[in-house]
């Protein structure tokens, strides 16, 4: 390739390299080398770029491991088809990954579980990189749990908090519940520090979620006005469950 | 001037933080840049100086680095009292919206990319206002035809930004191996382009498949790096304000950390802080 000394042909010179050594191709680039320089090095550096890329993948869908036998050569053979877009994260290119993985590739119901795990821990991060601060905020007040929780029914100034950082989701098989013969399950993923937890979310534990996602942070003795009369016994043992859980904070 | 010294933070070393031989610090910012993290990357570690090396800014890209990734570096460089933010002289991806390689490769040597390297630095410089941008110079596997050197062109770019240079002594070294020019040469051409200076100093090591110094930061600094550091804080003057240890593979034990950067101060006690004459 002739040197360039426009921008704009510079423009279309750098489009042109990129392009193609973003997915293993080195002949573009191996034309505009420098005299005495090799076009093996360039299949070094697109090489070792793609294997870089290959690992961060794996990592990035480490939760499908275990249920797809066939990932890593999924995995080889997208890196070799979709190049790697300007400003990706390992975990958004492990998002474009599954959504590429779901489209072209016959999966079995088991394996999908798989996927929505993976892309329910993705969502976490991107949920969690908007809402940094109630984020910091939240897992603040759940290190204090440990000592609030006692005074939970005795404290009137104490206030519930959601973990504001989760996501729901629904598993179809028991591919990924600890009951392995039962149906599908409502899940819910939110993070512990940097953790990113997952749990079966059913009945009045759902019902207590949905209404402190609607009503935002309440005092138990508000919470009690707005919860069914018949479980309102087992209303601040629910609480301190999903305390324990990392769900909730009090503050 | 006595460069503030220390370690590219790493998981493996945050035990040896507060070696009273450590007080700098380089982060990472794609390491720091966890959505889910809880503390500052430094947490309570304090240094002399905190230093954010980016991966992403792309400054030989034809187009401009994105705002977003702007506004996440900054954020880190803030959080963590950072006086100086660096990336590499090269491109890892196309114009805005296109692909990335996912490793930075030298740009073609040539007045266009001159002036689109120059243009991308003043954004981020206006950009990041008293947060100094420092340019890396790259280890490289190959070179594009282009109308300059290596050394022109760094040089050009340093006097047209005004950004500082991030001399990073292992890439210099393995590049000069590996396509057999003079190193000292070399720092001392480009040292008087920039007022303000870094270190970056790492090891690799010689690969003889492929007849090339690897620079993959999983050995010891060589012997022959740190002449050529010497080198470099004698052809300085005065004007290095940090230098970084680098090490991503084959962590060293404890000992191996705290020895490492013991001896980076020795040498630079040396040229530095000369010993006072007795009458």
């Amino acid at each position: 390739m002739a040197v360039t000394y426009s921008l704009d042909a510079y423009r279309e010179q750098l489009r042109h390299y990129a392009q193609t050594m973003a997915v293993g191709d080195n002949r573009a680039a191996s034309a505009g080398l420098l005299a005495g320089h090799s076009p093996s090095r360039v299949a070094m550096f697109t090489d070792g770029n793609l294997y870089k890329r290959y690992e961060k993948l794996q990592s990035a869908c480490e939760v499908l491991a275990d249920g797809l036998d066939e990932l890593n050569d999924y995995i080889k053979e997208y890196i070799k088809i979709v190049p790697l877009s300007a400003y990706d994260t390992n975990t958004t290119d492990g998002e474009r990954f599954l959504i590429w993985l779901d489209e072209k590739k016959d999966l079995t119901d088991e394996q999908r579980d798989y996927v929505r795990c993976q892309r329910g821990r993705h969502a976490i991060e991107f949920v969690a990189l908007k809402q940094r601060l109630a984020h910091i905020r939240f897992q603040e007040l759940l290190s204090m749990n440990d000592r609030l929780l006692p005074e939970l029914e005795t404290n009137p100034r104490l206030a519930i908090h959601l973990n504001p950082i989760h996501v729901w989701s629904r598993f179809e098989t028991g591919a990924l519940l600890d009951d392995a013969d039962g149906g599908g399950a409502t899940v819910m993923f939110f993070p512990v520090g940097e953790d990113i937890r997952t749990a079966v979310i059913e009945g009045d534990c759902e019902s207590l979620i949905h209404l402190l996602e609607q009503q935002g942070v309440m005092r138990l003795k508000d919470l009690r006005k707005l919860y069914p009369h018949d479980s309102q016994s087992e209303l601040p043992g629910l609480i301190r469950d999903l305390a324990e859980m990392g769900m909730v904070a009090l503050g | 001037m006595m460069p503030a010294i220390g370690y590219a933070i790493r998981e493996q070393n945050r035990p040896i933080l507060t070696d009273p031989a450590i007080n700098a610090a380089e982060i990472t910012f794609e390491r720091a840049d966890e959505p889910l993290r809880v503390d500052r990357y430094i947490r309570d570690d304090e240094f002399d100086l905190v230093s954010v090396h980016a991966l992403k800014l792309s400054v030989a890209s034809p187009d401009a680095p994105n705002q977003h990734y702007l506004e996440a570096l900054r954020a880190i460089a803030q959080e963590n009292n950072a006086e100086s933010i660096s990336d590499h002289m090269g491109f890892t991806r196309d114009g805005e919206g296109g692909v990335e390689m996912g490793h930075f490769a030298p740009p073609p040597y040539t007045e266009a990319a001159l002036e689109a390297t120059c243009r991308n630095i003043d954004h981020i410089q206006t950009y990041f206002g008293d947060v100094r941008f420092y340019l890396e110079n790259i280890a490289y596997l190959f070179q594009f035809d282009g109308t300059m050197s290596e050394s022109e062109f760094l040089q050009r770019v340093l006097r047209k930004s005004g950004c500082g240079w991030l001399l990073d002594v292992t890439n210099v070294y393995a590049n000069s191996l590996n396509f057999g020019y003079n190193a000292y040469d070399f720092i001392s051409e480009v040292m008087p382009a920039s007022d303000a200076v870094q270190i970056h100093l790492a090891g690799g090591y010689w690969d003889d498949k492929a007849e090339m110094y690897i620079d993959s930061h999983s050995h010891p600094i060589p012997d022959e790096v740190y002449k050529l550091y010497r080198h470099a804080l004698v052809e300085a003057g005065g004007k290095i304000n940090a230098t970084f240890i680098e090490r991503d593979q084959e962590f060293p034990d404890e000992d191996g950390w705290r020895s490492e950067v013991r001896q980076v101060r020795k040498i630079t006690e040396g040229v530095c802080r000369p010993a006072v004459a007795l009458r």
